[in-house]
């Protein structure tokens, strides 16, 4: 699928003429529960099944799309597909129009046509109708899976321009799962009828489906909410663990002290960093910042053919100043060397 | 936010042993790297897939990481990287979400080797986060003025990332002490009028990971 496609999250809907087709090709006279795992907005099951006795339930990845099925009277789940659970055998009339896009991931990457269809085929009661709008050359992926699992094919092209530029066809099925020879030849009939025969006109008269009765559904989702998540994760105690490494630090004491500090207080507290600021009058005005270095010496002593390496750390302080008339002087223990500029800084990785 | 699935990456593990061959995939919320390189990761999923992936960050194992717009890529931690874990009580669910956090050794070495890498780029957040990592005696009113200096020699380069904007920020301490010196000389910086502490704003990592969201 193109980017453009992707951002949509594959949101191809059924053209509106095309519903109104697909309607004709069903009929029930007692309640049933049918469901459209990508739902969208819900206008296509809307269509699909109107005036009929009709339990409607979908699952829908986008939040906002899944809002709209919602509101209309579409028991929705937002969500991943391959997340939502239905019962086996729940449903009636399975309507089925997947994105028509690969997996993305480093093995045995599958067609979500596929996909979508393994996730939901059992959900149908036997004798109930899926209705699969796919493209027609993606129809042969599925071939095993449809012939051992339903029959009374049916394949409709689709007329609206959009369709037609995309190959869209309908294809009609039962759900009857089959075995054995019987496999066999319903396979066949498929192959016939995909590879060989021109697909029906959706607005001809065809005889219809009928959809056998279903009590209600239940769909539960058991995936990861990851709206939620989202607003949830930045208060994780492992981003408070991160923050010294991202964000400044906040080095500053205000208030008065209770008695008044000698040398040594003003030492600890200039080497802490917490005495930084602007200091001097007239000409030495200027901004003093104080920070810890580590230091790292690496001593090697050979011994019998064997090298010691031993690795001794220190801690020192650093003062960096900047005048008000622009000179800027930084105060180390010893000599500043270019090697040991910046990286002596560097401190060894904690692993929490 | 909705649709938070449209911002998440996928971090894809492969594990063969003799017999056994173990895939993991997890849901990336933050990442920051630059080509096989990655700096930062942050992902969630259940105790045991976590579990794996820290371990598999350790031994320096490379990953699948898919961003949102469908890339793939091969990416690694390297050497020395620390994770940092915690939980997340999500409403609904009985266990805990478990979060992993994987710093590489160059972030956790942030503003070293004249490299300051940020999550997302704000001026005031930049300009305090250099001041603070180099150790740099300065004012936060001249961050508009320096960055626009860094912004000019293109020592702001934009960094890989999912779910921010990363960037990296190449200045040692001299070199902004001079650009510094520089501005002081030509008064296109101003020096504070009164003596005493110098207030810098402050920033909680929920804001910094939120600047700039999409």
């Amino acid at each position: 699928m193109r980017n453009a496609g992707r951002l949509k999250l594959g949101y191809y809907p059924l053209p509106t003429e095309e519903g109104h087709w697909l309607r004709r090709l069903l009929q029930s006279t007692e309640p049933f529960s049918a469901i459209d795992p990508c739902v969208g907005m819900g206008a296509a099951l809307h269509l699909i099944t109107a005036d009929l006795p009709c339990r409607r339930y979908g699952v829908e990845l986008d939040a906002e799309r899944a809002l709209a099925a919602s509101r209309s009277g579409i028991e929705t789940v937002q969500g991943d597909l391959f997340d939502a659970h239905a019962k086996v055998e729940s449903f009636s009339l399975l309507y089925l129009n997947p994105p028509y896009d690969s997996e993305i991931g480093t093995l045995n990457n599958q067609r979500m046509e596929l996909l979508f269809l393994e996730h939901t085929y059992r959900w149908l009661v036997h004798s109930g109708v899926l209705l699969f709008v796919v493209p027609e050359k993606r129809l042969s992926v599925c071939i095993p899976l449809l012939a051992a699992n339903f029959t009374g094919f049916r394949l409709f092209r689709l007329n609206d321009p959009e369709s037609i530029r995309f190959e869209q066809v309908v294809l009609a099925a039962v759900r009857k799962p089959m075995r054995g020879d019987a496999m066999e030849a319903n396979r066949s009939v498929l192959q016939r009828l995909i590879f060989n025969t021109e697909p029906l006109n959706l607005e001809d008269e065809h005889e219809p489906y009928y959809l056998p009765a279903t009590p209600p559904a239940a769909i539960a989702y058991r995936g990861l909410p990851f709206d939620a998540i989202e607003d949830l994760i930045p208060n994780s105690p492992a981003w408070k663990q991160v923050a010294p490494f991202l964000l400044p630090k906040e080095e500053m004491a205000s208030g008065r002290p209770i008695t008044p500090l000698h040398a040594g207080h003003v030492g600890l507290l200039c080497t802490a960093g917490l005495l930084n600021g602007v200091f001097g009058e007239g000409a030495d005005r200027h901004i003093a910042r104080w920070r810890s270095v580590k230091h790292t010496t690496i001593s090697k002593e050979k011994e019998d053919n064997v090298e010691i390496i031993r690795k001794r750390e220190r801690f020192s302080n650093e003062l960096s100043l900047v005048y008000q008339d622009g000179r800027t002087l930084v105060l180390t223990e010893s000599a500043k060397t270019v090697e040991a500029e910046d990286a002596e800084c560097t401190p060894t990785a904690g692993a929490a | 936010m909705q649709n938070a699935h449209l911002r998440l990456g996928q971090l894809e593990y492969l594990r063969s042993t003799a017999n056994i061959q173990t895939r993991i995939r997890l849901q990336v919320d933050r990442y920051m790297g630059e080509e096989a390189d990655g700096y930062l990761l942050s992902l969630y999923g259940g105790d045991a897939e976590v579990g794996a992936i820290a371990a598999a960050i350790h031994e320096k194992h490379p990953f699948t990481l898919t961003f949102p717009d469908g890339k793939s890529k091969t990416v690694s931690m390297g050497a020395d990287a620390s994770c940092y874990r915690g939980s997340v009580a999500v409403p609904g669910r009985k266990q805990p979400l478990r979060h992993l956090v994987a710093v590489s050794q160059a972030l956790h070495a942030n503003g070293a080797a004249g490299k300051t890498y940020l999550l997302n780029y704000e001026r005031s957040l930049a300009w305090s986060a250099l001041v603070s990592f180099l150790g740099l005696p300065a004012d936060p009113r001249w961050g508009a003025a320096m960055m626009d200096v860094l912004e000019r020699e293109e020592k702001v380069q934009e960094l890989e990332g999912i779910g921010c904007q990363p960037v990296v920020i190449h200045a040692t301490r001299s070199s902004l002490l001079e650009a510094v010196s520089r501005g002081l000389g030509r008064r296109e910086l101003c020096f504070p009028e009164v003596n005493g502490p110098v207030f810098w704003p402050s920033f909680r990592i929920g804001e910094a990971l939120n600047i700039g969201k999409f």
